[in-house]
């Protein structure tokens, strides 16, 4: 009780120090008085009275200190002060405060927008209500039979798939291992309108959910209410539409009176029902949805009725498990029912063409939780997050070397401050103390303006990261993270500087020398082993990045069988249901409407665009070949427009392409790439041999081969094309066939390309407005030149290449700075002895040689460490190099001569200043 | 007559003796209190005046002093001191621990000898 009303009384009087001080002295002025008084009425003479009343009186200036420890809280009363002193400092160096607060944020910041994404994209789950019990359901193939009830290793799972809606319907209606089923899929916007008017769609990213999806997964509505199964019981019922909390904000301001508003999707108008609760942007953190709308709907804002098909397999499936039930049981029972399912497929011939397997090649796995939903896209960027994560690393500790020494140079000023305080009675541990809080101040400024820069770098992050459109959540991982970063750096650059600079041996020493000698030579040596681990890092990151920006050279120096300049993609959707007789006389209008548009040089059309959609995958039969069509028999299809290869920049190797001779009557024929040409045929030749595609049925359903192949069905091959790179840059070239869009596809095709005569692609609203005014119902997606959607493909290693050169940039400019301060304070300190060597006959240019010397001699201990360390590490960048090895000599090579050289730049300043040392104003001096 | 030798203030007593004082002669301020430890120690007890400062405070923060301000005698402004119930209380537990201490000391170096 006491001691609390103690603690108590002695905070509240922190706040009124300076009164009670006041105080103090008058009651103390007083009390000598009455002392003074009574000596003198005992004889005394006033003068001597006052001496003898203070001398009874004892020590006032101890009293008063001992009265001022007892008010207050004297660590708490020191710690202001410190801090107060601190910040005049800090106000009065302004220009040492901004270069160590600056390196401090940039340390911090980079470290805290790396955190933050990881934070987001590893750590984060969506607000999933219990989420161990959810599983998502996939498909697999294994190579031969497997049993239903044991495991199988997962590298022996192939082709993982997602299932039909019918397959969907079937799982869902039998098992007996889930409490509930529910289904998502992913929707694009052809077309948006907001209460009736037109609304930019490119950044809604939207879905079909099954009705039960919300409740399935537990995700409560923030405004309104969720999806539920009575919206939407049959196909093509229930207009209703849900929107992320992420979208209200963006797009509605917030406002309350959302829900009730209509969303146009497709022509087909929806209700917005509910806004999802906050954090929610649907079950995979990869893919960010901001609308939801019922599976059923599908068939209404779709062109195609997916919903009936089993061929196609677009939907993630979800479960929540029963309780007490295991993820083992529900596998075992699921893949004896999902078995079941294809045998059935297989019999009839429906379903996916991967039918040519045996059923009891088929499994289902259950993928646990939402840690098991979004494994794979973690798997995928822990990587280059964990690069990244240590690269920010490295540049805390450079920032630190750099703070560190520059607490040191200054250190050096105020060694006689430090001196003098030591002989007035100021106990080193007090001293070390003062540094300190100063440091801990710098740390917390830095750390202030970090954040500030985490916020807008780690919006640049999320987007090459594939997750564009969230925001860093500044939430308590994060914050933590940031107040031990803040408190680590602080250590880090703080706690040597402060021992070294209070390092002094005697007070009178330190105050009668000049402060180029005292503790000098320790100080040297740290801030040298400081400079030289600069160098060390500084140069591990320049390898990387260098290593990362050949890759990228690599990559862009490729020959992708195709000409990658100057040639624009636009994606077209439709709307609504194009009457398939519209298709020829659409894309003749197109081709011959686009040429015409200024700085246009060719124009073709295709199903599928390059390095971004995929292309149908079917199986084929080809007689005349002696692979084994059961067990190696896919390629690639893709449909395209007449001067496809030429407008593309492809070359016919043999045969011909296709021209006036392919009608929609003639013989069907195809142009097929040399992949598919080597592995059919070998090094025969392939011209006028056939091939044979399944057909389909008018459900859309594939008829499969073992009834026979359809003579009627027969392609001919009539040319070759050259290898072109169709995905992605790395992979290796698939087996591709091109058939002519009028012999395969009727119809709008998806992809226009338009080769230009110069860089710049056609304004996008001429574009959109040239589509529309030939088919309203069709409408542009997207317009992209090509360098641009490859280097979409290879986000990840520019990513990383970009940070790693701007941090390895960063990084070198540091190692600089703190050579050339190093160097300058020793020319300084060693003024005197160079002022000898030059009165006794040393040349200038001996001078500039032996600062140099010393300055090549940091800089190649820090590459003594640097490259080890390189070569050490770089392995982990292996898989994101491409035509090189981590170890490429001549990019270490290089980044060495580059570092050194740079290092010797930075001792030129030094040296210079050396070589003009006066050395009768040096030897003067001391 | 040997002169009483004066010795210093022992460890924690200065307390009680303020306490004492205030509750013998009321309110004072920090000079008369001084003075009449002195006048009772006759001279056995080296007070500097200076410590009973910080031994008021400690007590007015343990709430067993209270303090006003007002005039002193040399028309001073001054801060009065006057023992609160609670210090009355704390007095008599000091007092009677005091004692016991005393007794008990005593009868320790009474044995020695």
């Amino acid at each position: 009780m006491t001691t609390l009303r103690v603690l108590l009384v002695r905070l509240t009087s922190l706040f009124a120090g300076r009164r009670r001080d006041a105080e103090l002295n008058q009651e103390v002025e007083a009390h000598l008085e009455f002392l003074a008084a009574e000596y003198v009425q005992k004889g005394m003479s006033p003068a001597a009275a006052r001496d003898a009343a203070r001398r009874a009186f004892g020590g006032a200036d101890q009293m008063k200190e001992a009265y001022r420890d007892q008010r207050g809280l004297p660590a708490l009363e020191n710690l202001a002060r410190d801090i107060r002193y601190a910040v005049r400092l800090l106000v009065r160096e302004r220009s040492f405060t901004a270069a160590a607060v600056l390196s401090i944020a940039i340390g911090i910041g980079a470290n805290t927008a790396i955190f933050g994404v990881v934070n987001l994209a590893l750590f984060k789950e969506p607000p999933i209500v219990d989420p161990d019990t959810l599983v998502m359901v996939m498909g697999f193939r294994t190579a031969g039979a497997s049993d239903a009830a044991s495991a199988v290793p997962t590298d022996q799972l192939r082709d993982g798939h997602q299932f039909s809606y019918p397959i969907y319907r079937e799982l869902d209606a039998e098992q007996q291992v889930f409490s509930a089923m529910a289904a998502a899929g992913s929707l694009n916007i052809a077309q948006l309108l907001v209460d009736g008017v037109l609304s930019d769609a490119s950044d809604v990213n939207a879905g079909f959910v099954s009705a039960n999806y919300f409740s399935v997964l537990g995700v409560r509505a923030a405004l309104g209410r969720v999806i539920v199964a009575a919206d939407s019981r049959a196909p093509g019922e229930g207009a209703v539409a849900m929107i992320s909390h992420g979208l209200w904000e963006r797009r509605f301001a917030r406002d309350p009176s959302v829900v009730g508003r209509t969303l146009t999707i497709n022509g087909i108008p929806f209700t917005i029902v509910g806004v999802a609760e906050r954090g929610f942007h649907g079950e995979r953190i990869a893919a960010r949805r901001d609308l939801w709308i019922p599976m059923l709907m599908q068939p209404v804002v779709m062109t195609s009725n997916q919903l009936e098909r089993r061929t196609s397999t677009w939907f993630q499936t979800l479960g929540r498990l029963r309780p007490g039930m295991s993820v083992e049981q529900a596998t075992a029972q699921l893949t004896v029912l999902y078995r079941r399912i294809k045998e059935t497929e297989i019999a009839t011939g429906t379903g996916s063409l991967m039918n040519s397997a045996r059923p009891d090649q088929y499994r289902i796995v259950l993928d646990a939780g939402t840690q098991g939903i979004n494994a794979v896209v973690r798997q995928r960027m822990q990587k280059p997050l964990y690069i990244l994560l240590g690269v920010t690393g490295v540049i805390l500790l450079i920032t630190c070397c750099n703070v560190a020494n520059l607490l040191i140079a200054r250190g050096a000023a105020r060694q006689r401050e430090m001196a003098i305080r030591l002989a007035i009675g100021s106990s080193r541990a007090r001293l070390v103390r003062q540094l300190l809080t100063e440091s801990l101040l710098l740390s917390v400024l830095g750390a202030a303006l970090g954040l500030v820069l985490a916020q807008w770098s780690g919006r640049l992050l999320l987007r090459f990261m594939g997750l564009e459109g969230r925001e860093l959540d500044l939430d308590g991982n994060v914050l933590a993270f940031v107040a031990l970063v803040t408190l680590a750096t602080a250590a880090l650059f703080g706690v040597a500087p402060a021992y070294q600079v209070t390092a002094i041996r005697s007070a009178p020493a330190t105050l009668s020398t000049t402060f180029r000698e005292t503790g000098a030579a320790p100080r040297r040596r740290v801030a040298r082993g400081l400079v030289v681990v600069q160098v060390a890092l500084s140069l591990w990151l320049l390898i990387g990045a260098a290593l990362l920006v050949r890759s990228l050279q690599n990559f862009s120096a490729l020959d992708i069988g195709l000409d990658r300049h100057r040639l624009v993609l636009m994606t077209l959707a439709a709307v609504r249901p194009i009457p398939p007789e519209r298709g020829d006389a659409i894309q003749s209008d197109l081709v011959a409407r686009l040429s015409t548009l200024p700085g246009v040089d060719r124009v073709s059309l295709a199903s599928y665009g390059l390095f971004s959609t995929g292309a149908q995958t079917s199986p084929v039969r080809v007689p005349d070949s002696a692979v084994d069509p059961e067990r190696d028999g896919e390629v690639r299809q893709n449909y395209v427009g007449p001067g496809y290869f030429g407008a593309l920049g492809m070359t016919i190797i043999r045969g011909r392409d296709f021209d006036e001779r392919d009608t929609p009557a003639s013989g069907a024929v195809i142009v097929i790439n040399e992949t598919m040409a080597r592995h059919y045929f070998g090094t025969a030749d392939p011209l006028g041999k056939l091939v044979y595609f399944p057909g389909s049925d008018a459900q859309g359903r594939y008829i499969p081969f073992n009834l026979g192949l359809d003579q009627a069905r027969a392609m001919e091959v009539v040319g070759v094309v050259r290898d072109a790179r169709f995905d992605n840059l790395r992979d290796p070239v698939r087996r591709l066939a091109y058939s002519p869009l009028h012999q395969g596809r009727r119809g709008v095709p998806n992809a226009v390309l338009i080769r230009m005569n110069g860089e710049a692609p056609p304004p996008a609203a001429t574009l959109r407005q040239l589509v529309s005014s030939i088919e309203s119902n069709l409408s542009v997606r997207s317009v992209v030149r090509l360098e641009d959607q490859i280097a979409t493909t290879l986000g990840q290693e520019r990513m990383i290449a970009t940070a790693l050169t701007i941090f390895g940039g960063l990084a070198l400019l540091l190692a600089c700075i703190g050579l050339f301060g190093v160097m300058s304070y020793g020319v300084a300190r060693r003024a005197g002895e160079i002022g000898v060597r030059i009165a006794l006959g040393a040349t200038r240019g001996l001078v500039v040689r032996l600062v140099l010397r010393e300055t090549l001699v940091l800089a190649l201990i820090g590459v003594a460490i640097g490259v080890p360390l390189a070569l050490t590490t770089a392995g982990v960048l292996k898989s994101m190099l491409f035509g090189l090895a981590p170890n490429d000599p001549s990019t270490i090579a290089a980044m060495v001569v580059a570092i050194l050289a740079v290092g010797i730049l930075s001792g030129v300043v030094p040296a210079s200043r050396a070589a003009r040392i006066d050395p009768v104003a040096a030897l003067r001096c001391d | 007559m040997t002169q009483p030798q004066s010795s210093e203030v022992p460890y924690g007593t200065l307390d009680l003796m303020v306490l004492k004082t205030l509750a013998v002669m009321g309110p004072q301020h920090g000079y008369g209190i001084a003075r009449r430890i002195e006048q009772v120690a006759q001279g056995s007890l080296a007070l500097n005046q200076g410590t009973i400062y910080p031994a008021l405070l400690r007590l007015e923060q343990k709430g067993w002093v209270s303090t006003e301000l007002g005039t002193s005698e040399n028309n001073r402004r001054a801060r009065f001191y006057s023992i609160t119930r609670a210090g009355r209380k704390q007095l008599e537990v000091e007092a009677e621990s005091w004692s016991r201490t005393v007794a008990m000391v005593n009868r320790l170096l009474e044995e020695e000898q």
